[in-house]
């Protein structure tokens, strides 16, 4: 039988035009990959589309052990007080591979 | 009686009927991607088209347009600057980023104009295209640079402590971060899509081009008229957010276009000496704002600034005025010039 471990799971919904900052950002903290899926959606930035460029929207998906997360929410934080408009949330979930989400991307 | 051919050209009327659509509410819905598909193609045709006429043209007339698409690029932002700071409507980093949307062009004005200027047989040279791929990007710079100061500034009337907090962010950004938005500025995807397909249709065998015909000219009105059709339905999207704007705004979004357009059509009649069709083409790039190349710049580069006031203005007031009103007022302007 498959053991589970516990991890925590980061989403971060944000506009299209933010995915390279934040890509180089995720890399800067040692995650092991990510996953990113157009969205669309309303919120305090108002309605997004998605039909034109600068409006798309994009939600990010990283899994991560618990201690690499404080780091990482830090820098997202510091986004924030630049001025960026980014929805995040964490989740507690369980994988069955740790090491898989232990080793930094390239 | 100009003005009502130009709303009787079958692009503006599709323009009309996809914000009417909006605004019925009705269901139409295009799929997603196809502006961004219908634009490249659009930047594609009338740049092999523009530099297939390129090739034949007169190497000193096309440095001076060039060199007055850069003078019109670094000033008409500053202008409208300049006027948005007077006004005292938005903060120094808004008015930046609303007038480095004003400063650069819109393609889709610009075909407009060209589809107003095909339909009243009136001739236009091909220089104003160079002047569209070239008046892109100086308008983001500027726009950086007046965000740079207003940052400046707001950091020196605040207390010490405060600036200090942000300041202390760890990531070596600031200077990379300038040459890198450099970068973007001239390596935008319609720039390069434009400027790219220019020295195609220059360098290409004439043969080559005159079979390409039916793809980039034959067609291109009617994906001219899809874009615009798709472009109503967005502009109307904004109609909401009118009451955000105010009226004072709202009045810079129909007033920077008319002196914008007035630089354009003197430098155009005056100092480039283009026939009415050119000198009108030069008028609509100087009164025309981007919606597609620098809301994306200016939502990474100026991310304090809101970017429903930048939409707002270029989509949803500047755009339509210029599409409905501005392009035969322009031509009248020139026609007036010209003493005609």
């Amino acid at each position: 039988m498959a053991n589970l471990y516990p991890h925590k799971l980061v989403n971060v919904v944000t506009l299209d035009v933010l995915q390279d900052k934040l890509k180089e950002m995720f890399r800067r903290h040692g995650v092991s990959g990510y996953t990113i899926i157009r969205v669309t959606g309303e919120g305090d930035s108002g309605e997004s589309a998605g039909t034109l460029d600068f409006e798309a929207n994009i939600m990010i998906k990283v899994i991560i052990p618990e201690e690499k997360l404080q780091r990482l929410l830090d820098g997202l934080q510091r986004q924030i007080a630049k001025g960026y408009h980014l929805t995040i949330f964490v989740s507690d979930i369980e994988v069955i591979t740790p090491e898989k989400f232990s080793t930094p991307l390239e | 009686m100009s003005s009502l051919n130009n709303l009787l050209i079958p692009a503006v009327l599709f323009f009309a009927l996809g914000a009417i659509a909006r605004i019925i509410k009705s269901d139409l819905r295009f799929p997603p991607d196809l502006a961004k598909v219908l634009s490249i193609y659009l930047l594609m045709a009338i740049g092999l088209h523009g530099g297939y006429e390129l090739a034949k043209a007169d190497l000193v007339i096309a440095m001076n347009a060039i060199m007055w698409a850069l003078i019109l690029g670094f000033t008409v932002p500053i202008a409208g600057y300049l006027a948005l700071i007077i006004t005292r409507k938005v903060s120094p980093l808004d008015a930046a980023a609303i007038s480095a949307h004003y400063g650069s062009v819109s393609a889709g004005t610009f075909l407009t104009a060209i589809a107003f200027l095909d339909s009243s047989g009136i001739e236009y040279e091909s220089y104003p295209l160079i002047m569209l791929a070239v008046m892109e990007s100086p308008a983001i710079i500027v726009g950086l640079l007046l965000a740079a100061m207003a940052r400046k500034q707001l950091a020196a009337s605040k207390p010490s402590g405060e600036a200090k907090v942000l300041a202390a962010d760890g990531e070596s950004e600031g200077e990379t971060k300038f040459s890198h938005l450099l970068r973007e500025a001239f390596t935008n995807g319609s720039v390069v899509v434009l400027i790219g397909s220019m020295v195609i249709g220059a360098i290409a065998q004439p043969s080559g081009v005159q079979k390409l015909m039916p793809f980039i000219h034959e067609i291109f009105m009617g994906v001219l008229c899809l874009f615009l059709f798709e472009m109503g339905m967005e502009a109307a999207r904004r109609i909401k957010e009118f009451k955000k704007v105010g009226l004072t705004l709202a009045l810079f979004g129909v007033v920077m276009p008319l002196v914008g357009g007035t630089i354009g059509a003197l430098v155009g009649h005056y100092v480039l000496d283009f026939s009415i069709g050119g000198a009108t083409l030069v008028a609509v790039l100087g009164a025309s704002a981007s919606y597609i190349a620098v809301p994306p710049a200016m939502r990474l580069a100026i991310p304090e600034a809101n970017p429903s006031f930048y939409l707002t203005l270029s989509l949803g007031i500047t755009f339509p005025f210029n599409v409905l009103v501005g392009i035969p007022l322009y031509y009248w302007f020139v026609q007036y010039l010209a003493g005609v």
